[in-house]
C-alpha cells in the first residue's frame, strides 16, 4: 500500500504507523460526566467495513499526522490530510 | 586544563574505498553546519523575510532545497527545515537562532546527523539498494529533498547541481548509525567500486 | 554416458560448442549452454529425476516452465545446498551438482514405494482419520514418521554464504512476461519514452517464440525477440530484467501506483556468484501502469499412468525439440483434446523423431490434420483416450480406449494436451475475479485491478497476431496513461499460428492410478472421496485433499480437480468456482526477503559517540533497543560479572564514576506554549519550572497507565530539553507530535529530537563535583549553593557548547554533562583523565541498573504498560490544577483501588539467597494459584552495599505491608524463596548523598 503524504508525496506504507480512528476528539476534562466521556472516547471505536478516516503518523518521513481515508475492504486510498488544520499556518 | 578538544566525525575510520572503480565517489561531509529552523505559529511571512534579508533565498515551502552561496534550506516537514552552511559547525545554529529570535526556533543538529555527498556514474543504482524512492532524473530533479528510510534507518536526501557529468546527492543520517548506514551502503555499491572523495 | 542419443544434431537456442558437465545424484553428464537442468538431463537420456511426495512413485519431467509439479531437486553441495528447485528453471553451468529428492536409499530403488503398495490408507484425507490417536503419539511417533516419509528436499544445516540484497525500482510502466506480447507491449511503451520496466522469469526473453516454429516479419521468433531486445537495451529509460520473477502484486496508493514484489536470480546460473554480486536481489517495482503478459500455462490431462516419466506436456515437449535441440523420446505418441496437441506431432517428425500415433479425444478431427497424419504414416485413434501408460521407470507401452475396445501401442514418450490455463495469478493478488471462458475452457482475468491491463495468452488470447497487437494497443494505453500521447502502434507480420484450447480433463475408468495434483499426489480418486464425504466447495476440497496446496500452488492442477468436482456433482465449472492465487506465484527464498539484514546486520546499530573509547575499555556490551550499551568494564582477575559490576557500584559509591548515559531520548521543545504544552503532557507541572532548573516528570497514555518518565530542564523561557527512556525515545515523540499536531495545533510549540546532537555522560559519587570543576576549571561554579540538586546550565567550555546538569539516578551526587556528539569521544577521555587521581571509573549500565534499584528509582520493568502513578508510588505527583493526558482515565474506580498492587522493596529472610524478577507473591504457605496470586517481583539485583539480593515488586496494599513475610514463588528458576517486605529505598533512605 502506499500513502500520498501531502508535504513529501507518495511513500511506501513501511514509512508510516497507524493510529485508528481519525473522529477521536478529545472530551472536556471538566464535563460532570468527563470520565464516561473519555472512556467512550479511548474505548469505544467503529470499525466499519469500507471507507473509514484513520489517523496514520508518517514517522520515517515528515513526522506529519495524516487523515487517511482508506476503504478497509480494499484498502484503496481515498483521499488524505494533514491533521494539523489550525494554528502553524499565517 | 584539558588539551583542546577534538571534533570526531561519525564516519572516521570508516570511510575506505570498497571493490574495484569508481562508480560511487562518498565524500565526508562533517562540520557541515546544521540546524533545525522550524517557525513559530503565525510567524510565516515574518520568518521567510527574514531569511530573505539574511541569506538571499526564499524559504521553499515543499521538500525541496534552495541555497545561495554556502548556505542553504532544504524544506524538511511543513514550517520546517533543515538550514545548513559549509563549515558552519555549531556557530551556525546559533547564529541563526539569534537572526530569527521569536519567529522561529532553531535546533543545532550539526552533530545529529552524519552527512555524505555521494556521486559518480553509478549513484543512482547505489541509492536505489538503500532508499524507496524515485530518483531518476525527471522525478527528483536538481534541488529535491526527501526524508525516508535507507535500509531500515531514518535519513534525510537531497540532490544538488550535477557536477563532473554525475548526479550529486547528500544524505544526513542519524549519527549514531553512520557505521550501520555505510556498512549498507558500501556492501551495495561493492559492485560498482566505491571511491573515497577528498572531503569539501 | 553419452547423450548424443538424445539430441538432435542442429537447431535450437543451445550452443554446442559450449559444453557444460554436470552431476545429477554423483554421476556425470553433459550438456549445452543455453540448457536448463532438465533439458540437459533429457539430452542425456534421463527420464526419472525424483520419487513423489507421498507413494515416492518415480517421477520425470512434465513441463518445460516454472510450473514444473515433479521435477523437484537438490542443487548445489554443502551450505549452499538448495532444495526444492524445479529443473526445468535451474540454468545449467559448468560443475553443477545436482541431487534427486524424497529417495532411499536411491533413486532406482525407493524403500519408501512401499507407500504405494499401501496407496487405500494413503487417500485424502488420510493424516485426519489415521493419526487420531493416541495423542501421545503425535510428537514421538506420527510426526517424525510422517515427515521422514512424505516430503520434499533437505534444507541445509549450514549457513548461507552468499549475500541477498534489496533493491527499489519506478517505473510508469511494468510488463511481466517477455513473450510476444510482452515484447510488443515494451517496444511500444518504449519508443514513446516511457519509463518501461519489462521482466521475464526466463533466462531468454521471447517466450513461446524460443519454443514454437513461428516467424514475425519474414525472422524467425526467436530471431525477431533478439531484436526486440537489442532495440529495448538501446532505450534509455527501458530496462530489461531477465531471471526476474514478478511475484506478487500489492495495493496501490492513490496516485493508481501499484508495488510488485519481484526476484531477481543475479548468480544462480553461475557456479559462485562475481565479487560483490549477490545471489539473488529482491526487487519492490512500483508501478504507474502494469502490463500482464505472462503467457499460459498447458493443462496435463488425467488418466491412468499420467504421472509415468516420459509423459510430458505436448507444448513443453515442442519446447525440448525446437529450443533445446533434444529428443524427449524415439518413438512417441500425442494425446490431445483439440487441434493444438498436433503442433507436437508435426514438431516431432521435423525433428526426425517417430510419432506413432496420435490420440484425439474428438470423434472428427478436422480432415486437413488427418492428411497431415496420413503423410507421416501417423496413427490417428478418433474419439480416444489413453487409458494407461505403463513403465515405472520411462513409460515403454500405452493403452487406448477406442469405444470399449483397448489396444496397446508401444512408444518411449507421450505427449499430452488439455487444453491452456492463462497465467492470471497476479491479477487475483489484488482482489481481481476471474472469469470463465468458453472460448477457451479456462478462467481468464476477469474485473481488473486499477491500473493493470492483460495482453495475450494470459488474457486468454493465445495466437501469436492476437499477442502482438494486445501487447502494442496495451503498451500504446499504458505509455498514453504516462503522458506519451500519441503513441504509434507498430504491427508486425506473422506466420500461420492458431491455438486451440479445448475441454479434455479426465479419462474415466482408468486401470491404474490417474493423477490430479502430481506434487501432492493427489488422483481422481481423491477428488471423488471428497465428494462423497462432503468436501465440494473448492476451498474444502483444496483443504481436504492437499489439492494445489504444493510448492507448484496447483498451476498445473486446481482446474482439473475442480472440473472432476463440477462433472461429480453435475454442475458446470463456473458453479464450482476457483481459489484464489496469493504471492508469491513461485517460490522466493527466505533469505532474499532478508537481504542483507542477518547476523550483525540484522537491525541497524546505534552506537554512541563514546563508543570507540568504550570498546577499548570493554568487550561487554548489552543492546538497548538498536544502541550497543558498556554493560560493564571488567577488571584483569576479576572472576565474573557479579564480582565487576559489585565493585563498579561501591566506587561510585565510594569516589565515582561515570556513565554514557547518551542513549537516552532527548527532545528539544521550544515555542511561547512550550510550557503549557508539557503540562498537557506530564502529570506534574512544568511551566512553573524556573529557567535553569530540572523537574522529574511522568507522563501517562490517555487510558490512565504510564507511558514513560524522565528530567525535562528549562534552558529559557520558551526552550525546555526533555529526556525520555532509551526504549521509548520514538515513541514519545511520536505521542508529542500527536498532541501537537492533532490535539492541540493551536498550541505554539516546536519538538526535535536532540538525542543524536549531544553526547552525554552521568558523573555520580563523592568526587563528581571535583573531577567536574578540574575538567571545566572556572568556567561555572558548582558549589551547592551556586549550583544545587536539579539545577541546569548551557555554558561554553573551549569554544564548544555544553549543557550540565545536576541530577541524579543513583543517589549519589551526581551530575549530567553534555556536549555535541563529534566531541563526546574527547570528552570522555578528558573526563576520564580529569577524573584519574580520584579514583572515578567508568560504569556499566548493570551497575546503573543495581543502584537505581538500591534506591527504589522506577525503569522499564515497572513502566511496563500496565502500572499507573499511584501503582509506582508517585500518585502523588498528579496535579489536581490542571488536566493532562490520562488524568481523567487515571481516575477510574479500578485504578484508585488500594487492592492494586504497589510498589514495595522485597529482602529474602535469608539474607544469602537469591531472589529472582518474574517471581509471584503469595501468603506463606498459601497454595500456588492464581487467586493466591498477590503480585509480583519486577527487577532483583544483588546490592553490594545491603550484601545480599534485593528486589522491587508490585504487591497488592503494598505501603502498608511493610514487614510483611511473604513466599516469593518462581517456579521456573528458583523455587519458592521467603520474603520479607520492605520500603523500596534500600540504601540512603534520607537522601543527604545527593545534596552532597
Amino acid at each position: 500500500m502506499r500513502i500520498r503524504c501531502p508535504f513529501c508525496g507518495e511513500r511506501d506504507l513501511s514509512e508510516f504507523t497507524y493510529l485508528g480512528d481519525a473522529s477521536f476528539v478529545r472530551p472536556d476534562p471538566d464535563a460532570a460526566d468527563a470520565q464516561q466521556r473519555f472512556y467512550d472516547a479511548v474505548y469505544l471505536r467503529d470499525n466499519p467495513a469500507g471507507p473509514f478516516e484513520e489517523l496514520w503518523y508518517h514517522g520515517s518521513g515528515c513526522r506529519g499526522w495524516l487523515r487517511v481515508r482508506r476503504n478497509t475492504r480494499t484498502h484503496e486510498i481515498l483521499g488524505v490530510e494533514p491533521a494539523r488544520r489550525q494554528g502553524a499556518d499565517a | 586544563m584539558a588539551d583542546a578538544l577534538t571534533a570526531r566525525s561519525a564516519f572516521s575510520c570508516l570511510l575506505v574505498a570498497v571493490g574495484n572503480g569508481r562508480g560511487v565517489t562518498a565524500i565526508d561531509r562533517d562540520g557541515l553546519g546544521l540546524a533545525t529552523l522550524a517557525e513559530r505559529n503565525g510567524s510565516r511571512s515574518a520568518l521567510s523575510q527574514r531569511i530573505r534579508e539574511e541569506f538571499r533565498i526564499e524559504l521553499p515551502r515543499g521538500p525541496s532545497r534552495a541555497a545561495d552561496g554556502d548556505v542553504a534550506f532544504a524544506g524538511t516537514a511543513p514550517g520546517t527545515w533543515l538550514a545548513m552552511r559549509d563549515h558552519g559547525g555549531n556557530a551556525f545554529a546559533a547564529a541563526l537562532a539569534r537572526s530569527t529570535a521569536g519567529l522561529a526556533s532553531v535546533t543545532d543538529q550539526t552533530d545529529g546527523y552524519a552527512v555524505l555527498r555521494l556521486t559518480g556514474p553509478m549513484v543512482r543504482p547505489a541509492l536505489a539498494k538503500l532508499v524507496p524512492i524515485d530518483l531518476h532524473p525527471r522525478e527528483f530533479a536538481v534541488g529535491s529533498v526527501a526524508s525516508t528510510v535507507a535500509s531500515h534507518m531514518g535519513v534525510t536526501l537531497w540532490r544538488l547541481p550535477d557536477a563532473g557529468g554525475a548526479a550529486v546527492f547528500e544524505i544526513a543520517v542519524f549519527r549514531s548509525l553512520a557505521e550501520s548506514f555505510w556498512h549498507a551502503l558500501a556492501e551495495g555499491a561493492a559492485e560498482f567500486g566505491v571511491a573515497i572523495g577528498r572531503p569539501c | 554416458m553419452s547423450g548424443s542419443a538424445h539430441r538432435l544434431t542442429e537447431g535450437g537456442l543451445i550452443d554446442r560448442r559450449k559444453p557444460l558437465s554436470f552431476t545429477f545424484d554423483g554421476q556425470s553428464y553433459s550438456g549445452f549452454e543455453g540448457d536448463t537442468l532438465a533439458s540437459a538431463l533429457l539430452g542425456s537420456g534421463v527420464k526419472v529425476v525424483g520419487r513423489s511426495f507421498k507413494y515416492h512413485r518415480p517421477r520425470g519431467i512434465l513441463c518445460a516452465g516454472s510450473e514444473e509439479p515433479n521435477a523437484l531437486v537438490e542443487l548445489r553441495t554443502g551450505a549452499r545446498r538448495e532444495p526444492n528447485t524445479r529443473a526445468t528453471v535451474a540454468e545449467l553451468y559448468d560443475g553443477l551438482e545436482s541431487q534427486s529428492q524424497n529417495r532411499w536409499p536411491s533413486l532406482a530403488f525407493d524403500l519408501g514405494a512401499v507407500n504405494s503398495l499401501l496407496s487405500p490408507i494413503f487417500v485424502a484425507g488420510f493424516y485426519y482419520k489415521t493419526f487420531m490417536w493416541p495423542a501421545a503419539f503425535w510428537e514421538k511417533v506420527y510426526e517424525p514418521l510422517i515427515r521422514r516419509a512424505a516430503g520434499l528436499g533437505i534444507a541445509s544445516h549450514e549457513a548461507d554464504p552468499d549475500r541477498y540484497e534489496k533493491a527499489h525500482a519506478f517505473c510508469d510502466v511494468l510488463i511481466i512476461g517477455a513473450g510476444p506480447a510482452g515484447l510488443a507491449a515494451a517496444l511500444t511503451a518504449g519508443r514513446a519514452g516511457a519509463r518501461v520496466i519489462l521482466c521475464d522469469e526466463d533466462f531468454v526473453v521471447g517466450g513461446r517464440l524460443n519454443a514454437e516454429r513461428l516467424e514475425i516479419d519474414g525472422a524467425g521468433g526467436a530471431e525477431w525477440a533478439r531484436q526486440a531486445e537489442a532495440e529495448l537495451r538501446s532505450l534509455a529509460d527501458v530496462r530489461v530484467m531477465r531471471r526476474t520473477t514478478v511475484f506478487g502484486a500489492y495495493d496501490a496508493g492513490l496516485s493508481g501506483a501499484r508495488t510488485f514484489g519481484a526476484l531477481e536470480r543475479v548468480s544462480d546460473h553461475l557456479r559462485l556468484p562475481a565479487p560483490h554480486q549477490p545471489r539473488q536481489r529482491l526487487w519492490k517495482i512500483v508501478a504507474a501502469r502494469v502490463i500482464l503478459a505472462a503467457g499460459a500455462v498447458e493443462r496435463p490431462i488425467v488418466f491412468g499412468g499420467n504421472d509415468r516419466p516420459g509423459v510430458m506436456l505436448a507444448a513443453s515437449v515442442r519446447t525440448y525439440v525446437n529450443r533445446f535441440g533434444v529428443a524427449p523420446a524415439r518413438q512417441a505418441a500425442v494425446f490431445t483434446g483439440g487441434d493444438d496437441g498436433w503442433k507436437t506431432v508435426s514438431d516431432l517428425a521435423a525433428a526426425g523423431i517417430g510419432v506413432a500415433a496420435v490420440i484425439d479425444a474428438r470423434a472428427e478431427p478436422p480432415p486437413a490434420l488427418l492428411t497431415a497424419a496420413q503423410r507421416l504414416g501417423t496413427r490417428v485413434f478418433a474419439g480416444a483416450h489413453v487409458v494407461d501408460a505403463r513403465g515405472s521407470h520411462g513409460i515403454h507401452r500405452i493403452s487406448v480406449r477406442t469405444g470399449s475396445r483397448i489396444e496397446h501401442l508401444d512408444v518411449d514418450g507421450l505427449a499430452m494436451s488439455g487444453g491452456w490455463n492463462p497465467c492470471a495469478a497476479l491479477t487475483t493478488h489484488v482482489g481481481g475475479r476471474p472469469r470463465w471462458s468458453e472460448a477457451i475452457a479456462a478462467f481468464v482475468p476477469g474485473d481488473l485491478p486499477a491500473g493493470m491491463s492483460v495482453a495475450g495468452a494470459a488474457g486468454g488470447s493465445l495466437a501469436l497476431d492476437a499477442a502482438l497487437r494486445e501487447g502494442a494497443a496495451a503498451g500504446a494505453a499504458a505509455a498514453a496513461a504516462a503522458g506519451f500521447a500519441d503513441v504509434p502502434i507498430p504491427r508486425w507480420r506473422t506466420s500461420e499460428d492458431s491455438v486451440s484450447s479445448r475441454a479434455l480433463w479426465h479419462v474415466s475408468g482408468c486401470p491404474s492410478k490417474a493423477f490430479v495434483d502430481l506434487q501432492h499426489d493427489v488422483t481422481d480418486g481423491d477428488i471423488a472421496l471428497a465428494e462423497r464425504e462432503g468436501y465440494r466447495s473448492v476451498e474444502l476440497l483444496k483443504r481436504y485433499t492437499t489439492l494445489g496446496m504444493a510448492t507448484d500452488q496447483g498451476k498445473t492442477s486446481s482446474l482439473n480437480g475442480h472440473a472432476i468436482m463440477a462433472a461429480l456433482t453435475g454442475r458446470s465449472i463456473p458453479e464450482v468456482g476457483t481459489t484464489t492465487a496469493r504471492p508469491p506465484y513461485t517460490p522466493v527464498a527466505i533469505g532474499a526477503f532478508a537481504g542483507h539484514h542477518r547476523g550483525k546486520e540484522f537491525k541497524p546499530t546505534r552506537l554512541t559517540a563514546g563508543h570507540a573509547w568504550a570498546r577499548q575499555n570493554t568487550e561487554v556490551f548489552v543492546e538497548a533497543g538498536q544502541w550497543l550499551r558498556a554493560q560493564w568494564f571488567p577488571r584483569p582477575g576479576e572472576q565474573d560479572w557479579l564480582e565487576s559490576v559489585s565493585r563498579e557500584v561501591k566506587s561510585v559509591r565510594s569516589s565515582g564514576g561515570v556513565c554514557d548515559v547518551s542513549t537516552l531520548g532527548k527532545i528539544d521543545i521550544q515555542g511561547a506554549d512550550a510550557g503549557a504544552f508539557l503540562d498537557r503532557i506530564y502529570i506534574n507541572t512544568f511551566s512553573t519550572v524556573p529557567v535553569g532548573k530540572v523537574r522529574y516528570g511522568l507522563m501517562l497514555r490517555e487510558d490512565g497507565f504510564v507511558m514513560d518518565d524522565g528530567t525535562t530542564a528549562r534552558l529559557g523561557d520558551a526552550h525546555y530539553v526533555m529526556s525520555t527512556t532509551t526504549a521509548n525515545a520514538a515513541k514519545v515523540m511520536q505521542h508529542l507530535e500527536h498532541a501537537r499536531q492533532v490535539l492541540w495545533p493551536e498550541l505554539d510549540v516546536q519538538i526535535v529530537s536532540v538525542t543524536e546532537q549531544w553526547a552525554q555522560y552521568a558523573i555520580a559519587g563523592p568526587n563528581s563535583r571535583r573531577l567536574l570543576e578540574r575538567l571545566l576549571g572556572g568556567v561555572i561554579d558548582l558549589a551547592n549553593a551556586a549550583f544545587p540538586y536539579l539545577a541546569c546550565a548551557e555554558l561554553e567550555w573551549q569554544g564548544v557548547p555544553l549543557r550540565l546538569f545536576r541530577i541524579s539516578f543513583s543517589g549519589e551526587m551526581a551530575f549530567e554533562i553534555a556536549i555535541p556528539a563529534r566531541y563526546g569521544d574527547a570528552l570522555i577521555r578528558a573526563l576520564m583523565a580529569a577524573g584519574r587521581e580520584f579514583g572515578v571509573i567508568p560504569y556499566g549500565t548493570e551497575a546503573l541498573g543495581v543502584m537505581r534499584i538500591e534506591k527504589g528509582h522506577v525503569a522499564g520493568n515497572e513502566l511496563n504498560g500496565t502500572t499507573t502513578a499511584a501503582d509506582l508510588g508517585l500518585g502523588r505527583m498528579l496535579s489536581k490544577k490542571k488536566d493532562c493526558i490520562g488524568r481523567v482515565l487515571a481516575g477510574r474506580p479500578a485504578l484508585l483501588d488500594p487492592e492494586r498492587p504497589t510498589l514495595v522493596g522485597v529482602r529474602p529472610v535469608d539474607r544469602k539467597a537469591r531472589l529472582y524478577a518474574g517471581a509471584h507473591f503469595l501468603a506463606v504457605g498459601a497454595a500456588t494459584t492464581l487467586e493466591n496470586d498477590q503480585g509480583y517481583v519486577t527487577s532483583v539485583a544483588y546490592s553490594p552495599m545491603l550484601e545480599g539480593w534485593i528486589g522491587l515488586g508490585l504487591l497488592a496494599r503494598g505501603p502498608s505491608r511493610h514487614g510483611e513475610r511473604l513466599v516469593a514463588h518462581s517456579p521456573v528458576r528458583g523455587g519458592d524463596t521467603e520474603v520479607e517486605v520492605v520500603s523500596p529505598i534500600f540504601f540512603d533512605p534520607e537522601g543527604t548523598r545527593l545534596h552532597g
